[in-house]
């Protein structure tokens, strides 16, 4: 038998000021996914709560609700942080196994060290934001006339979305790349971006339209954002996990994407109209400003532009009028954009190509800490690495150690006090892949080079990529 | 362990172990001579028997003994120590805390026990806790569990050795056999009775983690290996040889060690017989935290617990003289040897005298390590350790600027080694290589089939091929001092 790969094994929610008495326990559970019988679903509540306990008599200090904490044991590993105040999500991971055999006796051997702790860390983090974003809190969520009904709507909410959400969760290709939580920006040139920046400004301005915020995007990259990063991030994993991959299998279901320029209103279902456009709740980027902003959230694409429209949170808002202003008079501009956009890369590709003649194979990432932007490049043949299409390319290309090792640096990366001083890092693995992470001014470079060589000539030849990398990832795009 | 027969017998033994293990606590505490430990010896054996059967009840209605459980866990100076350990039993009964009364800990004590069995029952096993800073790692060897609380950057694992090296010293003093067969009688039994006195020698393995002391000591159990006591290999060959020939007419002798300053100076053997780096350096660090040592001949039941951790050997240890600090073990499964191994130890001495070796035993103590710049000649390494992997033996050069008279930068480089050595060594993805440049040094971590090679480098030398040179010149060093540094090949009776 083959080695296991990661998996869930359960996710629960729970809220222990909810069942404080004995006997009362299973008012506790909000959420416990899969269905499991009752006294196991509260041991394992319980566990929890012993491990709080536990861990908490040694800090002084009280939990931000951003630590996740972390359980390891032999054949499991647990992730739990308490978001809300008394409200704990947990996620309950399966580690890889491997049946083996050693003088004619079977044994199973666990790979407890492969689940990468601030990989999964972030998931959990990011199940939660996913609910924010669609529902609010869970706080919010407590609407009813007495306390069991509030729970039981409660319980009602967190169970349609996790149920949906659950199954997305890609636990066994999660990696270095979840933990960036990086978001792919477009450069443009000036022009091209001063005429979209105008574009919005003049939406926003028309009153009628109660249009608030903006999101400009171009082959699924961002281009344009007026809302803060933390928000960009996870309202732009929202379109590249769910949103555009069920919009294009429904356009290319109807036979409609080979007219893209064609515009339409990009929704989970059949129908085009916006009208039940989805709310979302806006938190920023959580220091400091704490109140929360309601939009409906409506997303307009026309050839390889998207536009992502934050409406006012009003039931008129998105009426007939803001259908046809929208389909007839911004479409057919943000059309004419998308071709300025694409006429302008066919330009530079002919530049690059001349320039990058004879370049070797390369694998990095590139990332700059203060804007999220990420650019990674992990294939032979120098197709880019895009959040979209990562799934298929890197189970083939790189080992899971090798992922868990950027995992690591990068990691260190975040632990370390970012400075504005230089630092390097060479590492070089069992099996002759050498990995080199640059940090410098707040960006980090990741390269990772597969050939038997010396310390002294991958530290030149990680110089000279540096260069190229950053003078692509700057000037050319 | 087979034609040691002495502790076939396993009733016997295990009283044996009882009495001895009980005498090895009066010697630490009382300093009493070989004569009376003799005499305390049969006594011991009758109270133990009596303690054995005793009604269970006395001892479990300690768990109702009133005490102050709150004190330590609202204490913020305790609370913020940067590493604790506990011991418990498996049926949750305190046996040891690092900073304290572990009688003050029950509550706690009883959370732990419970967050072990409960995994237990689903036939798992619970490894760790992580909570922001602060690492919790477990290491259950049934009857004991074993607890390591870290807030420094230890790794899981470098906690895990580190309660696996508290584990054995325990094992040292108690034998495996004997502890089991004590809990298999009694399960709530308190092992306390049978490690007291010698919980000190827990205290003094894990001194570093009360205090940083700005040495080299911390690494040599990072890299689990031994310091060796640097001498012309002609001169270390005679010491052998003198132990040799007084030695190798003494039935059932299994080891000679002669130590000194925490280095080993020679190590003599029965053949087919090994001594295990892990057994060496839990002696070392029981002989490094006795004073009551060099006042007198000692003789000490001792379980060498990777040798065999279920059987006790009976040690002969002593000083060499007043004059000089070498500390010389003879270890034996011969209850009844003590006056043979006395009398061969005053021939070692007096031979050892007449060659003058004492006298280069006392140069090689005065060593604080590798001078990297008068002794090698490169000046732009700061700092380095070597283990000589075939051997696990370490070689370490003298802590210098900036590091020697700054408790904050040792710590910072201690833990920046740490983090090296985790990262190399790390099971899951080991790596051959790391060259890291911080804002204040350099660093190299190297790791070759025959050694590994962790160094600090200044700052400024960013050029990669100065540090490959000085590394070159340090690797070329060393192999041409080799017979020096290390103790090479295997010395038998």
């Amino acid at each position: 038998m083959s080695k296991t790969q990661i998996s869930l094994e359960n996710f629960f929610i729970f809220n222990s000021s909810f069942g404080p008495n004995e006997g009362e326990e299973e008012k506790k559970i909000l959420l416990f996914h899969p269905e499991i019988e009752k006294n196991e679903k509260l041991k394992n509540i319980g566990y929890i709560e012993a491990l709080v306990k536990f861990t908490g008599s040694f800090t002084l200090e009280p939990t931000s609700n951003r630590d996740v904490m972390t359980m390891k044991t032999k054949k499991f590993t647990k992730f739990f942080f308490e978001p809300e105040p008394n409200f704990w999500i947990v996620m309950t991971i399966k580690n890889p196994k491997e049946q083996k055999t050693k003088d004619n006796r079977e044994y199973t051997e666990y790979f407890t060290d492969d689940v990468h702790n601030d990989v999964f860390s972030k998931i959990l983090q990011r199940c939660y934001l996913n609910f924010r974003l669609f529902c609010n809190t869970f706080e919010h969520n407590m609407i009813g006339t007495d306390e069991e009904s509030q729970v039981d709507h409660l319980r009602m909410k967190l169970d349609n979305f996790f149920m949906k959400y659950l199954v997305t969760l890609n636990l066994k290709n999660c990696d270095i790349f979840d933990l960036i939580q990086s978001i792919q920006y477009k450069a443009v040139s000036h022009l091209t971006f001063f005429k979209i920046v105008n574009l919005i400004n003049m939406l926003i301005s028309i009153k009628n339209l109660k249009i608030k915020k903006c999101i400009f995007l171009y082959n699924q990259e961002v281009v344009y954002s007026s809302i803060s990063p933390d928000d960009l991030f996870i309202i732009n994993e929202y379109m590249m996990e769910s949103l555009f991959p069920k919009y294009f299998r429904l356009k290319s279901n109807q036979g409609l994407d080979s007219d893209r320029s064609v515009g339409g209103f990009v929704t989970e279902n059949e129908t085009e109209t916006p009208q039940n456009a989805p709310k979302v709740y806006l938190y920023g980027d959580g220091k400091g400003r704490f109140e929360c902003e309601t939009f409906r959230m409506v997303l307009y694409n026309i050839m390889d532009v998207s536009l992502v429209m934050l409406v006012e949170d009003d039931d008129d808002a998105i009426n007939d009028e803001f259908y046809n202003e929208i389909k007839y008079s911004i479409g057919p501009q943000l059309g004419l954009i998308s071709k300025e956009i694409s006429d302008n890369i066919i330009q530079i590709q002919q530049n690059v190509t001349k320039s990058q003649t004879e370049e070797s194979a390369k694998n990095f990432i590139y990332c700059n800490h203060r804007n999220y932007r990420f650019h990674a490049c992990f294939n032979e043949n120098n197709t880019e690495i895009t959040l979209s299409n990562r799934e298929g390319k890197k189970s083939s290309q790189l080992s899971l150690s090798i992922m868990n090792l950027l995992s690591d640096l990068y990691s260190k990366d975040m632990t370390d006090e970012l400075i504005d001083s230089e630092r390097e890092t060479i590492i070089k693995t069992f099996n002759d892949y050498w990995i080199v992470k640059k940090y410098f001014n707040y960006r980090s470079l990741y390269l990772i080079i597969h050939k038997n060589s010396t310390l002294i000539d991958v530290a030149e030849e990680s110089s000279k990529l540096l260069s190229e990398i950053v003078k692509n990832v700057y000037f050319t795009n | 362990m087979s034609d040691i027969s002495n502790f076939s017998d396993e009733e016997d033994s295990r009283q044996d172990d009882c009495a001895l293990v009980d005498a090895l606590s009066e010697i630490n505490f009382n300093e009493h001579n070989i004569d009376s430990i003799r005499q305390n010896k049969l006594e011991e054996s009758q109270e133990q028997k009596h303690e054995i059967h005793s009604d269970p009840a006395s001892s479990s209605s300690l768990n109702f003994v009133d005490v102050d459980e709150y004190d330590y866990l609202h204490d913020s100076e305790w609370i913020n120590q940067k590493c604790h350990v506990f011991i418990l039993s498996t049926a949750g009964k305190p046996i040891y805390n690092l900073h304290g009364d572990e009688e003050k800990l029950n509550t706690l004590f009883g959370l732990l026990q419970a967050l072990v069995s409960v995994v237990q029952t689903d036939d798992d096993c619970i490894r760790s806790i992580t909570a922001k800073n602060t690492k919790f790692v477990f290491l259950v060897k049934s009857p004991l569990i074993l607890v390591g609380v870290n807030k420094s950057n230890r790794s899981e694992q470098q906690i895990y050795n580190q309660l696996m090296d508290v584990y054995n010293q325990i094992i040292f003093i108690v034998t495996l056999s004997h502890m089991k067969s004590v809990y298999e009688k009694r399960n709530n039994y308190d092992l306390r009775k049978l490690v007291a006195g010698s919980e000190r020698w827990v205290d003094h393995l894990l001194r570093n983690e009360k205090r940083t002391r700005i040495c080299n000591s911390s690494f040599v159990s990072l890299t689990h290996s031994v310091r060796i006591l640097p001498m012309e290999s002609s001169i270390r060959d005679s010491i052998t040889s003198t132990i040799q020939s007084n030695c190798n007419k003494i039935k059932n002798l299994v080891f000679a060690v002669l130590l000194a300053n925490n280095k080993l100076i020679t190590l003599v053997r029965m053949k087919n017989y090994y001594m295990h780096t892990d057994d060496l350096r839990l002696i070392f660090n029981v002989i490094d935290c006795s004073e009551s040592f060099k006042s007198a001949e000692n003789w000490l039941p001792i379980c060498l617990p990777k040798f065999d951790s279920n059987g006790a050997l009976y040690a002969h240890i002593s000083y060499i003289s007043d004059d000089c600090e070498a500390c010389l073990l003879l270890m034996t499964v011969d209850q009844e040897s003590f006056p043979i191994l006395s009398n061969a130890k005053k021939n070692i001495t007096e031979k050892l005298r007449r060659g003058n070796y004492i006298e280069a035993i006392n140069t090689g103590m005065k060593d604080k390590g590798i001078k990297l710049k008068s002794d090698i000649g490169v000046s732009e390494i700061r700092h380095f350790f070597y283990k000589n992997k075939k051997n696990t033996q370490l070689l370490c050069s003298e802590i210098t600027a900036p590091y020697i008279d700054n408790l904050d930068q040792f710590e910072k480089l201690e833990a920046m080694y740490y983090d090296l050595h985790n990262r190399i060594h790390r099971t899951s993805r080991p790596l051959k290589l790391i060259y890291e440049m911080h804002q204040h040094e350099i660093q190299l971590a190297w790791v070759t089939a025959n050694y590994e090679l962790y160094a600090t480098f200044e700052p400024l030398v960013d050029k990669k091929s100065v540090i490959i040179a000085q590394v070159n010149k340090l690797l070329k060093w060393i192999r041409k001092e080799e017979d020096k540094l290390f103790m090479t090949g295997t010395h038998i009776f």
